[in-house]
């Protein structure tokens, strides 16, 4: 077919209606909170971010072809309906100001999950033509080259060379029946190699067999982030067949927030059957080494620090105490942030956001409240657990002048191992 | 009593599918996690199985799969109670009743040995000193040499 | 009163009670009262220190309905071990003496524990004209505020003293009121129920006399160990709601295989109990497992939310009550649109064409 249509984008918001969504909209009082709970509420004061309302396509397809009053009033010419400029209007509500954080599905009364609700209408935003640009042009570089940045093995294996040659240390690359299969988010090969430093390290200190795979090794899907269902099960699957092709136990999704919601979480459904490997997030791996003594550290040191829970990991994901006792192993100042673990609060990057130029003004501005908590703590040192939040906090911290070095927590807990 | 038999009720067997209320899976795997706890971090855990929502033959189930294993034990304190070592090592059943035979409690404790069953240090004291005194009695010597 | 000054660990030890029967005693005691097994130890320690609280029990406008069940609770020896435990010292229904003996004993025990006794309520107090209940000469509304004066705390037993019940049902022609209308200067715990669960009662009772402290209560003012769930909550039949397979009839197949009583009228969402796992008749059933919904009756004027058999609906009322209706109407509503509507969702699968990176740009 070979294009987006406005009737495409119906029939996918017609297959997106079930019966969570048919109740969600149902029970929704408009009573407002979820606007409370939405940074791009609360930083800017406009009213048409509120969350639910940024489902209005979605809300209007649900009651116009699935309840009987709103089929009657459809044939008695009563309502609006959705048209392509509504879906262009709502592009950058959709897109430029939900990180689908989750926070409004967490404070709704009667339960509705909003955010599942924005990923749902987002299929219909792609099959209708009216995602970002920017976005697109990630999810091409995804398909065609293996990941949105464009980073392609050769880039790694150029990485790879670079910190063996550095340190030392041996980093296996697509060896057969290996226990851990590592995966790297693109950021992480290109801004944060310290990152793949670190694995290595903590992989040689536990004694633990592992292997990189060459032709699964990107973590991110931008399947997930622009929301196409079909884009995400292409990407997801290719994790698989290469975990299956190394025939490794365990794969273990990397300090990037969206890339574990689509392994851990959104992958098995995607491609329908059960994976033959465990997955687990690189902190909930640190934290079963922590308790199986595998990791021996430093004494603790004094220097205040402070947590930024990533919301896919910590809100969506439930690892929120594994990060903790992994920051007092390696802290004895620790403080959290006004607002953290299940509650905390979004840097304004997650979804598709930070990779979004559309977005760029308008996430600075709602980086307020993050810098302001953040600043709170008197913290020296913020630690964190998702390149993507990373990146987009130092922006952030830049564009308000605030200066404060920002670390990986797997890269501290790296940095903290007594070699014997 | 008789009486109520001469009331013509059918009882119709449910379909087993349809009957499967799905109580049990979930519980086994709690279970799981607490075995792996024991193992990892040395941590018992205690199920209290009368906080658990089952429904019709949940129980049976749970009991049917875990099965029994090599260790049985009987106590007799305010009433009997059983405690018996499931198919799976580690995972262990409780059942209090009381004089009445009546359950007074049910649980599953993952454990290396159930905390009931061990001896309790100032009973060990108690019984020191009272096979102490019994062998200080001058008659025992007459009674087991002769 | 020289019983006042054994502990209850010394109690069971004369008694014969060995360590083992004491950690089962305490064990089995932990799970009456709701507690999580960790807190076994501490039930031990506190228990093996207890002493024996008085007991005044009042019976207003009622059916000893509560009574029977307390007195028909099973798990006789434990609990007799609690009620020997405490001094139930006036109770009409169940005491021998009669009269100004009656009378007499339940002044002697408000003066001997001045300050320290418990005050159990069941049934309702009539405010309309003091004539329709009394007991020896005083209206209920006397004895209550005499009673309670010197009282450490008081237990309002069953929805009537609860809530009122069924004599402040509409029209209301006593003027019922529930216990907590008129004392406002004391702990009250309300331990609903039309009756209530006898393990609930006795369970609140062992609380008090294990730590000496009242539980914690939620905004009803009943303790949450029991009532911090709702019916709907902890339901085995819970996964045929959220599946949308419901009984029609009480004769149906879904009544036959067991499925959801919400449009039978089940009031599960919206009440807060223990019934679904504390059980009742020796952990036998409870409503919903015999094949009937619940009738709500832990829950303020029950009698008056609507026929029994009428599925819930969104009243006018309190909000907090509407959010839960709405959550129960809007999940109910929603499962019946997403059947209808099974063939529009099918027919847009069918015509789902896969999204492919050629398809991301409008043409």
């Amino acid at each position: 077919m070979n294009e987006a249509t406005l009737e495409r984008g119906l029939n996918a918001f017609r297959e997106q209606v079930d019966a969570p969504v048919a109740a969600f909209f149902s029970s929704c009082v408009s009573c407002g909170l979820c606007a409370e709970a939405c940074l791009f509420y609360t930083e800017t004061g406009d009213p048409k971010y509120t969350p639910i309302r940024k489902l209005e396509p979605l809300r209007r397809v649900w009651e116009q072809e699935y309840t009987l009053i709103g089929r009657v009033k459809k044939v008695l010419g009563l309502v609006e309906p959705v048209t392509d400029e509504l879906l262009q209007e709502w592009q950058e509500l959709l897109y430029d100001s939900c990180t689908m954080c989750a926070r409004c599905s967490l404070v709704c009364p009667v339960g509705n999950d909003i955010a599942y609700m924005v990923r749902k209408a987002r299929e219909g935003m792609v099959a209708s033509g009216n995602s970002p640009t920017d976005v697109q042009a990630a999810a091409e570089r995804a398909v065609r080259i293996g990941s949105p940045m464009g980073v392609r093995y050769k880039a790694l294996a150029a990485q790879i060379q670079h910190i063996e040659a550095d340190t030392g240390l041996v980093i296996p690359v697509d060896q057969v029946g290996a226990d851990y299969m590592p995966l790297l988010s693109s950021m992480e090969v290109i801004n944060f190699p310290e990152y793949i430093e670190s694995l290595a390290r903590i992989f040689q200190h536990a004694g633990l067999s592992w292997t990189l795979c060459s032709d699964a090794f990107e973590a991110t899907n931008t399947g997930i982030q622009i929301g196409s269902s079909d884009i995400a099960r292409e990407l997801v699957q290719r994790i698989v067949d290469g975990a299956e092709r190394l025939q490794v136990k365990y794969v273990i999704a990397p300090e990037c927030g969206h890339a574990y919601t689509s392994i851990r979480w959104d992958g098995p459904d995607l491609i329908g059957r059960r994976f033959p490997f465990k997955v687990l997030h690189i902190l909930e791996l640190l934290d079963e080494l922590r308790v199986s003594g595998r990791l021996k550290t430093e004494k603790p040191s004094a220097e205040r620090i402070t947590f930024h829970d990533p919301c896919s990991i910590g809100r969506k994901g439930g690892v929120i105490d594994s990060p903790r006792r992994l920051l007092g192993l390696v802290s004895s100042n620790f403080v959290e942030m006004k607002d953290h673990g299940t509650w905390n609060w979004c840097c304004g990057g997650g979804g598709g956001v930070s990779a979004n130029t559309d977005a760029e003004a308008l996430r600075t501005r709602v980086f307020r409240r993050k810098k302001d908590q953040i600043e709170e703590t008197g913290a020296s040192k913020l630690i964190t657990a998702c390149a993507n939040c990373r990146l987009v906090i130092e922006e952030g911290l830049e564009a308000y002048n605030v200066e404060l070095p920002m670390e990986g927590l797997t890269e501290l807990v790296a940095h903290h191992l007594v070699e014997d | 009593m008789n009486a109520l038999k001469s009331i013509p009720v059918l009882v119709e067997a449910p379909a087993t599918r349809d009957f499967c209320y799905q109580n049990t899976l979930p519980l086994l795997h709690e279970i799981s996690h607490a075995l792996r706890r024991l193992q990892q971090e040395q941590l018992p855990t205690t199920i209290d199985l009368n906080a658990i929502p089952f429904g019709p033959g949940d129980e049976q189930r749970l009991l049917e799969f875990l099965g029994r294993g090599e260790v049985s034990a009987h106590l007799e304190a305010l009433g009997n109670s059983s405690v018996w070592e499931s198919g799976y090592p580690g995972i262990w059943f409780i059942e209090h009743r009381n004089e009445s035979g009546e359950r007074v409690a049910f649980q599953m404790e993952i454990t290396t040995l159930p905390a009931i069953l061990a001896t309790h240090p100032d009973d060990i004291a108690e019984s020191l000193s009272s096979l102490q005194k019994a062998l200080e009695n001058p008659s025992l010597g007459h009674r087991i040499g002769d | 009163m020289d019983t006042n000054t054994k502990t209850l660990g010394e109690a069971l030890r004369r008694n014969g009670v060995t360590r083992r029967g004491f950690l089962k005693f305490c064990t089995a005691t932990a799970s009456m009262m709701a507690l999580p097994p960790s807190m076994v130890p501490a039930i031990a320690a506190a228990l093996e220190q207890a002493r024996r609280p008085s007991v005044i029990w009042l019976s207003f406008q009622e059916c000893t309905g509560c009574t029977e069940s307390l007195s028909r609770s099973h798990a006789p020896s434990l609990e007799n071990l609690i009620f020997d435990h405490i001094s139930l010292d006036y109770h009409h229904t169940l005491q021998v003496a009669s009269g100004e003996a009656a009378e007499a004993a339940r002044e002697a025990a408000m003066h001997a524990n001045e300050g320290a006794y418990l005050v159990v309520v069941d049934g309702s107090i009539p405010l309309g004209n003091p004539g329709y209940s009394t007991i020896a000469g005083f209206s209920n509304l006397q004895t209550l505020e005499e009673t309670v004066a010197g009282a450490v705390a008081v237990i309002a037993v069953g929805t009537c003293a609860s809530f009122g019940g069924l004599p402040k049902a509409y029209p209301n022609p006593t003027g019922a009121v529930s216990v907590s209308d008129i004392v406002t200067d004391k702990p009250v715990i309300n331990v609903p129920g039309c009756p209530p669960i006898p393990m609930v009662i006795t369970g609140v009772l062992a609380h008090y006399l294990t730590f000496g402290t009242l539980p914690e209560l939620d905004h009803y003012g009943r303790p949450k160990a029991f009532y911090g769930t709702s019916i709907h909550d902890r339901c085995y039949r819970r996964p045929f709601y959220d599946k949308g397979r419901f009984a029609h009839t009480f004769d149906d197949e879904g009544a036959r295989k067991g499925w959801c009583l919400y449009k039978l009228g089940c009031k599960g969402p919206m009440t807060y109990n223990a019934c679904a796992t504390a059980k009742w008749n020796q952990g036998t059933s409870w409503p919903v497992e015999s094949g009937h919904g619940c009738i709500g009756c832990a829950e303020p004027d029950f009698w008056d939310a609507g026929g029994f058999y009428n599925a819930l609906s969104v009243p006018t009322g309190e909000i907090s009550r509407n959010a839960s209706y709405a959550i129960a109407a809007g999940v109910g509503v929603g499962a019946i649109a997403a059947g209808i509507n099974q063939r529009t969702r099918n027919k847009a699968v069918r015509q789902h064409a896969e999204v492919t990176i050629e398809d991301l740009e409008k043409r």
